[in-house]
């Protein structure tokens, strides 16, 4: 029997209390009800539409908005208002700018030219308003959900961010003129690296075929300490900065401040040559990689560039309106595999100090061996203190972890247990689990647990204290890092055997303990979920539990704190 | 990011008298081994990407090479390189712009003018244009209109498009494109007129949205080094979750996303396959069944209406492993062929199609492998003649690991001669060989032993592989199915060979070769 299923049968083999119907208990109370939804309901956002503090749901259902009003008496499934974008490609966001209530928009990017947003009265939809026209964006058809309302300057009006063709085109509103329209700034364009796959040559029966994009936000953060958001662009080619001017007619320049020719880099160190491969040690690859640290060595508050090219690390001074690469100020040159570089204040002196890294030599040799048997590879970090301006010329210490691994026969038998394990959770009775504040105690969380028939509260079950409480926990926690000791261990198989089922990952905690509530519905759930979430006005968090689908509806229950 | 430099001191007669060198067409074999070819070398500094395709653009009869080609300041372009007579290949490339909006190309011979066309697919349609024109304007013709699946163009990269066929064996090229939501059979009438037969979803309608494709197991594992955690290592399991990401609670005074947008738009692929006697190729595809458990369906093609909106038949499958159709039993039918397995032990099940039909709850054929990385592959080794089934896996000794830092690698063939009744092949392998690889030889190790070609052009195949030392060599497979212990044809290049891929280039009936190195790609045509 597996763990999962010993664990299981532990847990509600138990003669726990069940309720039928409704839920009650001491430390609880929850109002019940009903929930059901479109079976063509793409996705679930949860928002307060009307500034009645109680927070609304809006459905996307095939190209449609549909908003289910929360009120008093909580939801009613059967009523709903609806959204219809004009246009082909719409990007949607929410933004409390464009009402004159200050309540929640509906605000909409239309086939990459127009913004419309759509306030609401009570629960009346109002006229779109347009907001921004001749806009050169650019999505893809359909309705998809675009986070491209966004204060960048820090005025506390939302700017928009537009995507475009291998680009994002920010707009930084002005405010509003006396005629109360929108104002913009003149846009900037700023190359973005879109992440996509597209798939339309497939010729495996078991893969699907189509595209997923991705456009990730961009770096928004003061670098030159003046109070104000700077950009951070990075592509696969180049790194810019553009430093923002708060006083000036634009807040970003038009063109970067400075940057930093990343193929120029490349081409400089060199391409891999699998015929000059040295397969005594393959770790020797690492002289071809590169990192580029924007961060504050120095104090100034200016952040500093720290380039590392193979073994070569060099500092190039910030300053308020650029940064210097005339000369470095400083060059250091490590041998060995350089596997990374980071800054982290080892001396606690304030300063961040560099941790080069670096990694023993590996040969295929060794990766043979280790096929069948377990091995370990010294990992090394040199900690060079900051000495203010720059770093000192030699390492003051040296931190060395042995990072041990089982063979690769061993983990390979390990993961078809796992695959197993996951197998048979699935072919038996489902769990579903999440965490959740149910109650008034911040300090501890409460489990929620799904499965077959029943959903049980175990109330102040996890414990928080295994989270780190600051960063110095954090930092190397795996191997209980101190000051004191330069020399650690780390076993990827106790990594292993501490490992957990997404769905089941808290049911050691509450084995054998009796739930605090539960709820018994009508039959087993097989495809559901547990989602805590914020719907009414109380601070403890209410429940979205979906507990059955078919080619209808998604049904389940609503959980709202009382 | 891809770059390309056109290099062109390795073609042409240069090319074709170097290559001849470097082939060793061992002495003492009754069969002709090719011994000249003209090479061609292209290169590419990820050579990983698949960005080239082999089609006859001028009409002349012999394949050029079509590749796709990125530069800053420049943008996309598709580089064709024209064959000539001699199998050499003409040293500067004719440069075709890629317009920004075009998704997808492919080929087909669509009009009257001599040499294959290329097919834009936009996200909005799709058109033919003419290499043997200069430019766009007079050239492009708008085919049909359809709202493609993927909306986006790669500004840096195009994918190719293969397998564009007639469907209908009505001697007119027909598409079958997926869409939004749906794919659609699109009746080529000649004279590039195309006409929108019928539509098929692929996805399985009685599922909510939310759960359609979002069904996932498995493990995850992240290796990190930076400053907030340090070194970290985390392994991961995930079990189905079907409402992953699917509520979201928005404030504004929340974190900022991390994504400006995430959109993706997926569909259960739709194969071509002949899967009952019509002779006219028919549609299958795997979806989700409502039972939680995969779903193979097949559409059979009628000729004059294309494909039904629903599948003619339907069956639960588990789908884990790798799932494919293939004749195994050379009725002309395809059969279907699951691999599954973890670790080193693997199971081969094989379902034979009875006229459209498949019992999937009883495989005809089950077979068991104890090996790591189990491979599969039904081949004829005659042209007509009774499939083969050759497995390959390696196997790990422990002294072997231990003492020599050696692991073993095994070919197994299996005939069918001997086979039990109903059952597609012999329940013991005919053949087998046994190869032991350590740091010494572990560019033997970049590609396994392949059956599937003829080098040698005498009809039947030939094991080549990838030596040692980085070359590619070719052994014969006598009529016992064993293969000879040493190889009777080697070709020495100057770059360690990672993939290869025999060809038909020219129609001369003499095999050319595709080797891929790390940064190059070395085109091989056989010469007279």
């Amino acid at each position: 029997m597996t763990r999962f299923l010993q664990i299981a049968q532990r847990l509600f083999g138990a003669g726990l209390v069940t309720f039928g119907g409704s839920l009650f208990a001491a430390e609880i109370n929850f109002d019940q009800q009903e929930m059901r939804l479109a079976a063509t309901t793409e996705d679930l956002i949860v928002a307060d539409l009307n500034g009645d503090g109680l927070q609304d749901l809006i459905a996307i259902v095939e190209g449609t908005l549909q908003i289910y009003f929360h009120t008093e008496d909580g939801f009613d499934f059967n009523n709903y208002e609806t959204i219809n974008f004009p246009g082909q490609a719409i990007g949607w966001d929410l933004s409390k700018q464009y009402s004159e209530s200050g309540n929640t928009s509906i605000i909409a990017l239309i086939d990459g030219r127009e913004v419309l947003a759509w306030s609401f009265d009570g629960q009346t939809p109002l006229a779109p308003i347009v907001i921004k026209s001749n806009l050169n964006g650019f999505l893809s058809k359909g309705v998809n959900r675009l986070h491209f309302s966004r204060d960048i300057n820090g005025d506390e009006i939302d700017d928009f961010l537009i995507p475009g063709a291998g680009a994002i085109n920010l707009h930084i509103s002005s405010g509003i003129s006396s005629a109360r329209e929108f104002e913009y700034q003149a846009p900037l364009s700023v190359r973005s690296e879109l992440r996509m796959r597209t798939n339309l040559n497939e010729d495996s029966l078991e893969r699907r075929t189509g595209q997923s994009v991705r456009i990730p936000m961009m770096e928004l953060r003061d670098v030159n300490g003046d109070g104000f958001q700077d950009l951070v662009s990075r592509t696969e080619e180049e790194l810019k900065v553009f430093i923002a001017n708060n006083s000036a007619i634009a807040y970003f320049p038009t063109e970067a401040s400075y940057s930093l020719d990343i193929l120029e880099i490349e081409e400089r160190l060199g391409e891999f040559d699998i015929d000059n491969l040295d397969f005594s040690n393959l770790t020797g690859l690492l002289a071809l990689t590169h990192e580029e640290i924007l961060e504050d060595v120095d104090g100034d508050g200016i952040d500093d560039l720290l380039l590392r090219e193979g073994g070569k690390v060099s500092l190039f001074g910030g300053e308020p309106n650029g940064m210097n690469f005339t000369q470095p100020r400083q060059v250091l040159r490590s041998g060995g595999n350089v596997l990374s570089t980071f800054l982290y204040d080892e001396n606690e002196d304030g300063l961040k100090d560099l941790w080069l890294w670096r990694v023993e030599s590996i040969s295929v040799g060794d990766i043979f061996v280790w096929l069948a048997l377990s091995g370990s590879i010294a990992v090394e970090a040199f900690i060079y203190p900051n000495e203010g301006e720059r770093f000192a010329r030699r390492p003051s210490r040296k931190v060395s972890i042995d990072l041990k691994f089982p063979s690769v026969i061993s983990l390979s038998s390990t993961f078809r247990d796992f695959e197993q394990e996951i197998l048979e959770a699935g072919n038996g009775e489902e769990v579903f689990s999440n965490l959740a504040n149910l109650d008034g105690d911040r300090s501890q969380q409460d489990l929620i647990l799904m499965i077959g028939n029943q959903i049980r509260f175990f109330l102040n079950s996890i414990q928080l204290d295994n989270e780190p409480e600051n960063e110095t926990d954090l930092f190397l926690g795996a191997v209980n890092y101190s000051r004191q000791r330069d020399n650690y261990e780390f076993n990827i198989r106790d990594v292993i055997e501490n490992i957990s089922i997404a769905g089941t990952r808290h049911l050691d905690t509450v084995a054998g303990r009796t739930a605090d509530s539960a709820i018994e519905l009508s039959r087993p759930v097989v495809n559901g979920a547990v989602i805590p979430v914020t719907l009414n006005r109380d601070e403890r968090q209410d429940v979205i539990i979906f507990t059955e689908t078919d080619g209808s509806h998604i049904q389940g229950l609503l959980l709202l704190s009382d | 990011m891809t770059r390309t430099f056109l290099l062109h001191s390795a073609a042409g007669l240069k090319g074709l008298v170097l290559a001849s060198l470097f082939i060793h067409a061992l002495p003492g074999k009754d069969a002709f081994a090719q011994a000249n070819y003209a090479a061609f070398e292209l290169a590419q500094e990820n050579n990983w990407e698949r960005q080239l395709s082999f089609e006859d653009l001028n009409g002349d009869g012999l394949k050029d090479i079509v590749h796709g080609s990125y530069q800053s300041g420049i943008g996309r372009e598709l580089h064709v390189y024209h064959q000539r007579a001699n199998g050499s290949f003409s040293p500067t490339a004719q440069r075709i712009e890629i317009k920004s909006e075009i998704i997808a190309i492919g080929f087909a011979e669509l009009r009257p003018d001599p040499g294959m066309e290329m097919l834009l697919f936009s996200s909005s349609g799709v058109f033919s244009l003419s290499s043997a024109q200069e430019g766009y304007g007079g050239n492009i013709k708008q085919l049909l209109e359809w709202d493609l699946i993927a909306a986006v163009p790669d500004l840096e990269r195009v994918q190719f498009i293969s397998g564009i066929q007639d469907i209908d064996n009505d001697g007119e090229i027909d598409l079958l494109l997926p869409g939004d939501g749906v794919y659609g059979l699109f009746k080529g009438r000649g004279n590039e007129v195309f006409e929108l037969l019928s539509t098929f979803g692929t996805d399985n309608e009685s599922l909510p949205v939310a759960q359609r494709g979002r069904a996932n197991t498995g493990l995850d594992a992240r290796i990190a080094i930076n400053a907030e955690e340090g070194l970290v290592i985390e392994l991961s399991a995930e079990s189905n979750a079907y409402f992953d990401g699917f509520v979201e609670q928005w404030g504004s005074t929340l974190e900022p996303a991390r994504s400006l947008l995430r959109a993706e738009s997926w569909m259960a692929t739709a194969l071509l396959a002949q899967l009952n006697d019509d002779s006219l190729a028919d549609i299958a595809y795997i979806n989700e069944g409502a039972d939680g458990l995969g779903q193979l369906n097949i559409h059979f093609q009628d000729a004059e209406t294309g494909f039904n909106e629903t599948p003619h038949w339907s069956g639960s499958i588990d789908t884990r492993g790798d799932i494919r159709l293939v004749d195994v039993d050379n009725d002309k039918l395809v059969d279907l062929l699951r691999i599954t397995g973890q670790s080193n032990d693997y199971t081969v099940y094989l379902y034979r199609n009875r006229n459209g039909t498949f019992d999937l709850k009883t495989p005809d054929q089950v077979m068991r492998f104890s090996g790591y990385d189990v491979r599969v592959n039904i081949i004829s080794l005659l042209q007509d003649s009774a499939p083969v089934m050759n497995v390959s896996y390696y196997t790990i000794p422990v002294v072997d690991a231990i003492r020599n830092a050696s692991i073993n690698r095994t070919l197994l063939i299996y005939g069918s001669e001997n086979s039990e009744s109903n059952q597609f092949f012999n329940r013991r392998p005919d053949s087998r060989l046994d190869e032991s690889f350590s740091a010494a030889n572990v560019r033997g190790l970049s590609e396994q032993m392949s059956l599937q070609y003829d080098i040698d052009g005498d009809g039947r195949n030939d094991a080549i592989y990838v030596t040692d030392n980085g070359t590619l060599a070719a052994k014969r497979i006598g009529e016992d199915l064993s293969i000879e212990s040493e190889p009777f044809w080697e070709y020495i290049s100057t770059r360690s060979v990672f993939e290869f891929q025999v060809m038909d280039l020219n129609q001369d009936a003499k095999p050319d070769l595709l080797l891929r190195h790390a940064t190059s790609t070395t085109i091989l045509v056989a010469a007279p």
